[in-house]
């Protein structure tokens, strides 16, 4: 076990890098905006803009400026500077990371709420009237654009522009040790749009893995024993139904963490998201690399954790 | 000022006299609210302004653009300065206006005494410091991007940027309070860039170990001389405390700051910069709501203007200022076909500035431009440019004239009035109104048969990959434009269409307009210190390059400001209607 | 798999009298399926809608023509001509104009073509290279196994839309990537879209394929002398219709969704052409008070991707009617 362990856990560090090399070489290629020249200003000579191209290290070869710059990340810990305003990598998604940690706490928690028992309840009742709309207000969910609902959230319930002014719009976010209650009320919306799509997902999830469990002869076996259905549900059903589902959590949760781009920028949310995204269209290398690692990270990190728990339960996938 | 690389709304000025729509609370509430608020408002509270983007550099050596002013000009002391409502420079950190030398070679300034640096330099300040200030512009680390053009002629002035901070022997400092410039050749506005921010005084041997890394890190721990200063920590660094890049700026009283010797009254206690705003409407809204109190860097959107000038309550808190410049179309001269002065002539005739100003707003944004120096310059060149009469290219409305237009290609050489060559590229802007306004150019000049390849990238990218760069260079830049870096019509008809200041890259000269004649009078109009003659000299140089249609000029922006109602308004009329936090009030 | 027997085949435990046993058609699996399919009353809506919406974009031109104006005409009377806010819905302008002027109604017509066409064709080559790379994989295992693996779980790594964004801003300026094999625009799409999603279907495909070639028959082919590649193609591959009918059907939507994501943002396709995540952009600075211009490319994308849900859940079911509803 511990093997298994140890192996999947070289592995992932293995692909940590992968993906840092794989950003180098999308990135790097991106031909966009100048960074020696963005330093450099107006007016600036050819010799001025070689200057500086030759203290941010951009006139070494590719594999040269990736190996600095890995030597940086695992001896350092640092991940560079960014282009745009020299300032450092790592402090600015330290500094963004309540924010999207808050966005995603709260999705979860809103999603679970309501995809869950939502998924129960249908399958609990198939066909019932509750099963049909949960299940097509699911689809919407699904179906809809978040960016697109966030729009509409915003048009209905934004209390600066919205028809009916309850929560907070866009832009309002502040940390929650500044003003708790206004932390919370600019969070609402986008706790909500962003877990419309996944609470549909979930539920749909949910309903059809319980269909397909009562469907199961041990089911069949306790009811005949004379378990109430309320028993058989709970103590039987929901467990087989509920473990795929958490497994896909931590791998949701793990992709959210990287900052959720979409919502971000529509709820004007200052997280690593959209510093992910505003990086990428600025051609802030360090900064993309930094967020898209960042990112990476708790990808594999949720994968690793899901397999290795995965292990646990059944030996025969430790291969 | 080249405000226009940044963002979205380069802020862009329009005449005085332009603003005829009714009930429009106009720039004379900048400088008469500047009066009242200086007498009777209330000290403390704090202000709030809002942003989408972040300042172009921290570093008040390095700043370029009208947003970054905002938090410079109230941080800072500049030789020269200016009050909101006034496009005319006056003493700040100088005791009095500079005496100039009667060949104008040579000028000397007093500095004022009883000055002193914010913590952690906390000493008095000297002209050796000013010194330090002008000449670190010409050190790699800082590359000032003004520098060059403006004291680039003082005696022993660098060529190039160079790898230490020099030492200018034309930047005297005989006592402790006086400057003496020299220059190698007799200037009409030298005097006008002492009042640019590398003349705010630096500390040299506090700033000296900054400025020797590659790129100077003496913005994340500068010091500060104006009334606020940017927050830091004890030793000084302002990073991650009182500078929070793309997402806030916090100014706090400068303690050193002595107010007898100054006339901006700073009322507030605080003053706080928060950035991200991407949409306007939400800015817009948080200002009419009073949870903020100004936009900074962003105009209200049409919509919301709309709404705001239909009712009378909210129309007070507008306020539409001039910005000095122009937006135009840059055509690319050095590759077919845009070398053929009748193909360019043609496009000239062939745009709707109707409907481009649309995209911006409509009248409210400002009047059509039909030459280079706007009306705010009025006798200072707009005039002797002639005017709003001087309209080379006129059609009805300003819709366009297509029948002329086909008929300047048959001049040309296209026997149908319809262009037959090749594809002709444009890189706009990826968002609005910038996409929006090359959308109509693309549209517009499809109607003399041009198929225009768009490509489509950021406001930045556009700049620092594409037409800043001639190499790179497509046919057509629709989303340039440029603001006076001060209120002389040589700054905005020299580096722009200059051929001696074409470079290899970061060029503003978009057109790459190299006409030897066009050369020549602006090599002369820079050297003749009496001013009816320099305004005499620069208006013709406007109708010159206007007559080569290698620019197309389309708008003289005029740009809103709004403020909350609980705050006095003051716009900065020499910086494009950016508010004045110094002199703004909490109610 | 179902192969057709004869009619009127002898039943074990019974006289036959020839000429009165009712006529049994046994059915091959697709037309079960396609009978399950039939009696879903809302699959088939949906269906007829995507049946709709298909005809609608290939006849997009004459439709507006007809009933609209070009979708990269710009009106600008239509814009106040104070502000330049653009008008609503009228008669001459169904759903109104955009910002510089131009008929929403049929924009949201053409940029139907940019969505289908991302749905069959982006999908439809993401799902070959996933299933030709997973074949080879779980077939052949050992090293190219290794290789194609690991390819996929790096990929797998990259959050997604970072990935996409790279992609298609990296390609969506100038001449594109790959010295301009990949232009800008629809192109740049397509590739980041089939770039992520092979990495799906390549990874179930290889664990099918992987489980699969175990079996008797593969076993039985092998041992007849049957090249690898003709047993990949008629002992595997048809086993392998379902996960990949399966997958498709799941994924359709989610690209159609990541094509409107990627041109929100901006790197996808850009103007003047029509695309409902580029107009939905476009729109977001006046949402507040164009409500149409935002609304109704927003309806479309949602009633497209609702439509390609239900066709899935409906093919889904059918194929598998204990998990029917």
């Amino acid at each position: 076990m511990t093997l298994y362990i140890v192996r999947r856990l070289l592995w992932a560090v293995l692909m940590l890098l992968a993906v840092s090399a794989l950003t180098f070489v999308i990135f790097y290629t991106l031909p966009s905006a100048d960074p020696a020249a963005l330093r450099a200003g107006r007016q600036a000579t050819p010799e001025l803009i070689a200057q500086i191209r030759h203290s941010l290290g951009l006139d070494r070869p590719v594999y040269d400026q990736f190996f600095i710059y890995m030597k940086n990340l695992v001896l350092h810990f640092n991940l560079g500077y960014s282009y745009q305003n020299n300032i450092s990598v790592r402090a600015e998604i330290a500094s963004r990371l309540p924010a999207t940690l808050s966005l995603t706490a709260g999705a979860v928690f809103v999603w679970m709420l309501i995809g869950i028992p939502v998924g129960v309840l249908s399958a609990i009742k198939p066909r019932s009237l509750l099963d049909r709309v949960a299940m097509g207000a699911s689809l919407v969910g699904i179906s809809a654009p978040v960016y697109w609902l966030g729009l509409v959230a915003l048009f209905l319930f934004a209390s600066d522009i919205g028809r009916i002014r309850l929560f907070g719009g866009a832009g309002s976010y502040v940390s929650i040790t500044h003003d708790p209650r206004a932390w919370f009320s600019s969070l609402i919306l986008p706790w909500f749009v962003l877990a419309a799509s996944f609470a549909a997902f979930y539920a749909r999830m949910v309903r059809g893995n319980l269909l397909e469990v009562m469907g199961e002869d041990y089911i069949r076996t306790a009811r005949a024993k004379g378990v109430s259905e309320r028993r058989v549900i709970v103590r039987h059903g929901l467990r087989a139904a509920l473990t795929p589902v958490v497994t896909i959590i931590g791998l949701d949760i793990g992709i959210l963490l990287g900052g959720a781009v979409l919502t971000e920028t529509v709820f004007n949310i200052p997280g690593i998201g959209r510093f992910a995204y505003d990086s990428i269209v600025n051609s802030d290398l360090p900064a993309i690399q930094g967020t898209v690692l960042f990112g990476a990270v708790f990808i594999v990190v949720a994968n690793l954790i899901v397999d290795i728990l995965y292990a646990f339960l059944d030996p025969r996938v430790r291969y | 000022m080249t405000n226009t690389i940044r963002r979205t709304a380069p802020r862009m000025t329009a005449g005085l006299a332009s603003v005829a729509l009714a009930g429009i609370a106009v720039l004379g509430l900048g400088s008469g609210a500047a009066g009242a608020a200086s007498h009777a408002a209330k000290r403390g509270g704090t202000i709030t302004v809002l942003s989408a983007g972040d300042v172009d550099h921290i570093d008040p050596g390095e700043a370029y653009y009208s947003f970054t002013y905002e938090i410079t000009y109230a941080t800072q002391r500049t030789l020269l300065a200016y009050k909101p409502g006034s496009v005319n420079a006056v003493p700040d950190l100088a005791a009095s206006m500079p005496k100039v030398s009667p060949d104008g070679r040579v000028l000397t300034v007093h500095i004022r005494k009883g000055v002193r640096f914010s913590p952690p330099v906390n000493r008095a300040v000297t002209s050796a410091d000013v010194k330090y200030a002008i000449e670190r512009g010409f050190d790699t680390s800082v590359a000032n991007g003004y520098v060059g053009a403006y004291f680039g002629d003082l005696v022993g002035a660098p060529t190039s940027p160079t790898h230490r901070v020099p030492n200018i022997s034309g930047i005297e400092t005989p006592n402790a309070t006086t400057i003496v410039f020299r220059l190698r050749h007799p200037s009409g506005v030298f005097v006008g860039a002492l009042g640019m921010p590398i003349t705010a005084p630096v500390p040299a041997s506090y700033a000296r170990p900054f400025d020797a890394e590659t790129v100077s890190t003496y913005g994340l721990h500068q010091v500060a001389t104006g009334p606020y200063m940017i927050k830091n920590n004890a030793s000084g660094s302002i990073n991650g405390i009182g500078y929070q890049p793309n997402k806030l700026i916090e100014l706090v009283r400068n303690p050193n700051w002595n107010a007898k010797t100054s006339w901006r009254p700073a009322n507030a206690d605080e003053i706080l910069f928060k950035e991200g705003f991407q949409d306007p409407t939400v800015m817009t809204r948080q200002i009419l709501s009073g949870s903020a109190d100004v936009n900074g860097d962003t105009p209200p959107p049409p919509a919301e203007l709309r709404s705001l000038l239909s009712n009378s309550a909210d129309k007070k808190q507008l306020v539409f200022t001039p910005t000095g410049g122009s937006r135009y179309i840059a055509l690319n001269t050095r590759k077919a076909p845009f070398n053929k002065l009748a193909v360019r002539e043609a496009v000239a005739y062939v745009l709707d500035r109707n409907a481009m100003r649309l995209t911006r707003g409509g009248p409210i944004d400002g009047r059509i431009a039909t030459h280079f120096i706007d009306p705010s310059f009025k006798d200072k060149g707009f005039d002797q440019a002639g005017g709003l009469a001087f309209n080379p290219f006129p059609s009805a409305n300003f819709n366009g004239n297509v029948a002329k237009a086909k008929q300047l290609m048959k001049k040309a050489g296209y026997k149908s009035g319809l262009y037959t060559g090749p594809q002709v590229t444009m890189v706009a802007d990826n968002t609005p109104p910038g996409s929006n306004t090359a959308e109509v150019v693309a549209a517009d000049m499809a109607k003399i048969g041009f198929k225009v390849k768009t490509i489509s990238v950021t406001h930045t990218t556009m700049y620092t990959r594409f037409c800043n760069v001639p190499k790179s260079e497509p046919n057509i830049c629709p989303n340039v434009g440029w603001l006076p870096d001060f209120h002389e019509p040589q700054t905005v008809l020299d580096v722009t269409f200059n051929g001696k200041n074409i470079t290899s890259s970061n060029n503003s000269n978009w057109p790459l307009l190299n006409n030897p004649s066009i050369n020549r009078a602006m090599d002369r109009a820079e050297r003749i210190v009496n001013p009816n003659a320099r305004y005499a000299a620069w208006g013709r140089i406007d109708q010159m390059v206007t007559r080569t249609a290698v620019a197309i000029p389309w708008l003289w922006e005029q740009y809103p400001t709004l403020f909350s109602s609980r705050v006095t308004p003051s716009t900065e009329l020499w910086n494009g209607g950016s508010p004045d936090v110094t002199f703004m009030a909490v109610k | 798999m179902g192969t057709a027997e004869a009619l009127g085949m002898a039943q074990p435990g019974g006289a036959w009298v020839p000429g009165d046993e009712p006529e049994i058609a046994s059915r091959t699996q697709w037309q079960l399926f396609w009978e399950r399919f039939r009696g879903d009353p809302v699959a088939l809506v949906a269906l007829g809608f995507i049946v709709l919406e298909v005809l609608a974009a290939i006849f997009a031109p004459l439709i507006v023509r007809a009933v609209a104006h070009p979708p990269n005409a710009q009106y600008p009377n239509m814009l106040d001509p104070r502000f330049g806010t653009p008008t609503g819905p009228s008669s001459k302008f169904l759903f109104g104009v955009d910002s510089v002027g131009e008929d929403v109604f049929s924009r949201v017509l053409y940029g139907a073509r940019v969505s289908l066409e991302v749905a069959l064709v982006a999908t439809a080559l993401a799902v070959l290279f996933g299933v030709l790379f997973g074949l080879i994989a779980g077939y052949y295992r050992g090293g190219i196994d290794t290789l194609i693996s690991r390819v996929i779980d790096v990929t797998l790594a990259f959050p997604v839309l970072l990935l996409a964004l790279g992609i298609a801003s990296a390609c969506s300026l100038g001449r594109g990537c790959l010295h301009g094999l990949i232009k800008p625009g629809l192109t740049t799409v397509t590739v980041a879209i089939v770039v992520i999603n092979w990495t799906y279907i390549g990874r179930i495909i290889r664990g099918q394929v992987l489980s699969l070639r175990q079996k008797e028959f593969v076993e039985a082919a092998h041992a007849g002398g049957a090249r690898d590649w003709t047993i990949m193609g008629r002992e595997i591959l048809p086993n392998l219709v379902a996960p990949i009918v399966v997958y498709t059907t799941l994924v359709i939507p989610q690209n159609i969704l990541l094509e409107a994501a990627l041109s929100y943002l901006g790197v996808g396709i850009n103007p003047p052409q029509a695309s409902w995540g580029e107009m939905i952009a476009q729109a977001t600075p006046i949402f507040n008070s164009a409500w149409w211009f935002f609304a109704f490319p927003g309806a479309a994308l949602l009633l497209t991707v609702l439509a390609f849900n239900l066709v899935g859940d409906g093919v889904r079911d059918a194929l598998d009617p204990r998990m029917a509803t």
